[in-house]
């Protein structure tokens, strides 16, 4: 944005031509300024053109900047979207935990559980049937029925929780994957953008740039070349002003040429006046 | 010099119709011919040329405007161009894939 930022406007351009300069008149004073109001009018003019030109530039850098940002807008709402897919994840991460541990796998295991205390207690029944002696090993039996549904129960939860700690681990591994993934996948087609419009915004700006400065330098010029001409003509008259007019651009020559010709004309008048 | 030989040099002259139509008026306004109509004349004569030299300056001011105008507008089309096109790739960083990415999980 070298340029269009810095707020760079006529600031070191000798605008001297759209000033209205008061250092010509030798005339008397009664002497009216012969189309001078019709320069004048001009010079604003220009002024005005100069002054809008400078405008329509701060406005393209303007649209520029506006197209950054709206760019940059985009990047940041990548990475929100894959922070929010986080937080999903982590949902998903804490919805996976309670179902393991507080439906399925506990219930499952409680009623297997249940389940061989419930027949190591028949059996105990039965056996008391049996008479004295089957009473010992009904109870024993049905202790070890116990201890078995016991172990049964402890393995059963222990493998549950193996494996909801297994689930959970994939989900967090899931989770962070996605989110790596996604910001690096956004991360990389926002660079690539901001690698392209860089290249893209540096040559117009580069050829803004240089064409402000060609204006500048243009303005300088027409502005010393004007100076330099009244100076020759006060001191060698209309001569001068035929050898500055052979320095100006190829464009204006030829209206040149019909008004330097009404200069020798009004020299040639004047030396009439001076021989008569 | 009389006065008819005046209006008829000044007529003859080649300088803009503005300046001949002063001149003459301030001939004719004269109440002699004399050096300060004389002087008048020429002052009025010089100011004109350098109020034409003004003249040709502003033409080349306008002349390096043009340039400046045209080459600009290409700038800004340019421009135009360039941001409309970096709104599309803008939007193609689909974010709809990032979402269903996660989603996915």
């Amino acid at each position: 944005m070298a340029f269009w930022n810095k707020g760079e406007k006529e600031d070191g351009v000798n605008l001297s031509l759209m000033q209205e300069t008061k250092e010509s008149p030798k005339a008397t004073q009664e002497t009216p300024k012969v189309g001078a109001e019709r320069v004048s009018s001009w010079r604003k003019g220009l002024g005005e053109r100069i002054s809008g030109a400078f405008k329509k530039t701060a406005e393209i850098g303007g649209k520029l900047v506006s197209g950054f940002d709206r760019v940059a807008g985009k990047g940041l709402e990548g990475y929100d979207s894959a922070k929010a897919g986080v937080s999903r994840g982590a949902e998903a991460f804490t919805g996976g935990m309670d179902k393991i541990y507080n439906v399925d796998v506990p219930a499952w295991a409680t009623e297997k559980a249940v389940g061989v205390a419930t027949a190591a207690g028949e059996t105990i029944g039965q056996v008391a049937k049996w008479g004295k002696e089957g009473l010992k090993t009904g109870a024993e039996l049905g202790v070890g029925a116990a201890v078995v549904g016991y172990e049964g129960t402890k393995n059963t939860l222990s493998k549950a929780g193996d494996k909801g700690w297994e689930a959970t681990q994939q989900v967090a591994d899931w989770t962070a994957e996605g989110f790596g993934d996604s910001k690096q996948w956004v991360g990389a087609k926002y660079e690539s953008l901001k690698g392209w419009a860089g290249e893209r915004a540096d040559g117009l700006r580069e050829r803004g740039h240089q064409n402000h400065e060609k204006l500048k330098a243009g303005i300088e010029r027409v502005s010393n070349w004007r100076k330099d001409t009244i100076a020759g003509f006060r001191e060698k008259g209309a001569e001068a002003l035929r050898n500055m007019a052979a320095k100006l651009s190829p464009e204006i020559q030829t209206q040149a040429a019909v008004i330097v010709a009404q200069v020798e004309g009004g020299e040639r008048l004047k030396n009439e006046l001076v021989a008569a | 010099m009389d006065k008819q030989t005046l209006l008829s040099k000044i007529n003859t002259a080649n300088v803009s119709s503005e300046l001949k139509a002063k001149l003459a008026g301030m001939v004719s306004t004269a109440s002699a011919v004399d050096s300060v109509l004389m002087e008048s004349l020429k002052a009025t004569i010089d100011q004109e040329a350098e109020n034409q030299i003004d003249q040709i300056a502003g033409l080349e001011m306008q002349t390096e405007l043009d340039k400046y105008e045209k080459e600009m507008a290409e700038v800004g089309a340019g421009v135009d161009d360039f941001v409309s096109e970096m709104n599309k790739k803008a939007d193609q960083i689909d974010l709809e894939s990032v979402r269903n990415t996660i989603a996915g999980v």
